[in-house]
């Protein structure tokens, strides 16, 4: 609770200056000159947009990272049982494929191997039997959904994609971001959510619910509606981390 | 930094750069050049900001936008009459 109303968070801050502000400009109307009038109208006004404009009133940080640590954990727990080491893969949706998965392949060699799936496809096999990883919701899927109600990420060119993102910047789940083409990959470059579970090999294999519906909504761009999304590397730079995407071409037979 | 605080340092800037552009001149024509501030700001932040800060922003608009046609309305009065 102290740690909540700290002075030394942006709003309280902005709260105490405003206040001053707005009694300094108070003060300047006792002495109503010209000058005197628009120097404490001003005050006033800069106050009580500093007092109503910026605020902060969210879930705590540690209610908030407990809430998604049960998740990330449980899915830990499979990755690490079936010995799962491949990178992340975003699924596009198809005619089987009602709505996007991410696929986690064994090692990232056999990414090429990656069967067309369907719906109720969970854990993927070869016709030998052999373990192709497993497919399933991603986890940033519902928030990407409700994000679209205000801005859709279909059909939008990937050169767009930079100035489309911004709404997660917007609605406040990151505080900057930017995507664009660096050699042969496209490289999402973000400051970590708030939510961040902190752990570079579980972001490349199942990233938390935030850099995941970013990442769906860069699948969902013309570019990736037929191709899939694979995360070749990530890299976490203090604040900041990045995320090196390539666009993988959909196999043309089924042969799962 | 959130686009709440840049949107107040923007309009806080824009004030002070008109305070000093208006100086001893019509306190009416300082009120008005705020408000295009504001409408500003409101144009080229609004598909980046939440519900909560559009709705405290429209706020501040209407607010501005009533001195405005109080204004006008002062400055068109004696024609009226007329």
């Amino acid at each position: 609770m102290k740690q909540n109303l700290s002075i030394l968070q942006a709003y309280v801050r902005a709260k105490i200056i405003g206040i001053i502000l707005i009694l300094i400009g108070l003060g300047l109307f006792l002495n109503p000159t010209s000058l005197n009038m628009k120097i404490g109208f001003a005050s006033i006004l800069i106050g009580v947009l500093m007092v109503f404009i910026i605020t902060k009133k969210g879930t705590p940080l540690q209610m908030g990272n407990v809430q998604i640590k049960g998740n990330v954990e449980a899915v830990k727990k499979i990755i690490r049982e079936l010995n799962l080491t491949g990178n992340a893969i975003f699924l596009p949706k198809t005619e089987n494929l009602t709505e996007e998965r991410i696929i986690i392949p064994p090692n990232n060699s056999d990414i090429i191997q990656i069967p067309n799936i369907n719906n109720d496809n969970v854990f993927l096999t070869r016709w030998d039997s052999k373990n192709l990883g497993i497919s399933i919701p991603p986890s940033g899927l519902q928030l990407l959904n409700e994000i679209e109600k205000k801005e859709k990420f279909e059909n939008t060119k990937i050169e767009d994609m930079d100035e489309k993102l911004q709404i997660f910047v917007g609605m406040d789940l990151i505080k900057s971001l930017s995507f664009k083409q660096v050699r042969n990959c496209w490289k999402l470059e973000l400051e970590k959510p708030i939510f961040c579970p902190n752990d570079p090999n579980l972001c490349k294999q199942y990233p938390c619910a935030t850099c995941s519906a970013i990442l769906i909504a860069i699948a969902r761009t013309s570019n990736g509606s037929h191709q899939r999304l694979w995360v070749r590397d990530i890299k976490h730079n203090g604040k900041k981390m990045a995320f090196y995407l390539n666009f993988i071409k959909m196999r043309a037979k089924q042969d799962g | 930094m959130l686009i709440a605080e840049k949107i107040t340092i923007f309009i806080t800037a824009w004030i002070i750069v008109m305070l000093f552009v208006t100086g001893d001149s019509n306190f009416e024509v300082f009120i008005i050049l705020i408000f295009i501030g504001l409408l500003i700001a409101k144009e080229f932040t609004d598909r980046f900001t939440t519900e909560q800060i559009k709705l405290r922003m429209n706020i501040f608009i209407g607010a501005f936008l009533v001195i405005f046609v109080a204004a006008v309305v002062k400055k068109i009065m004696p024609f009226v009459h007329v």
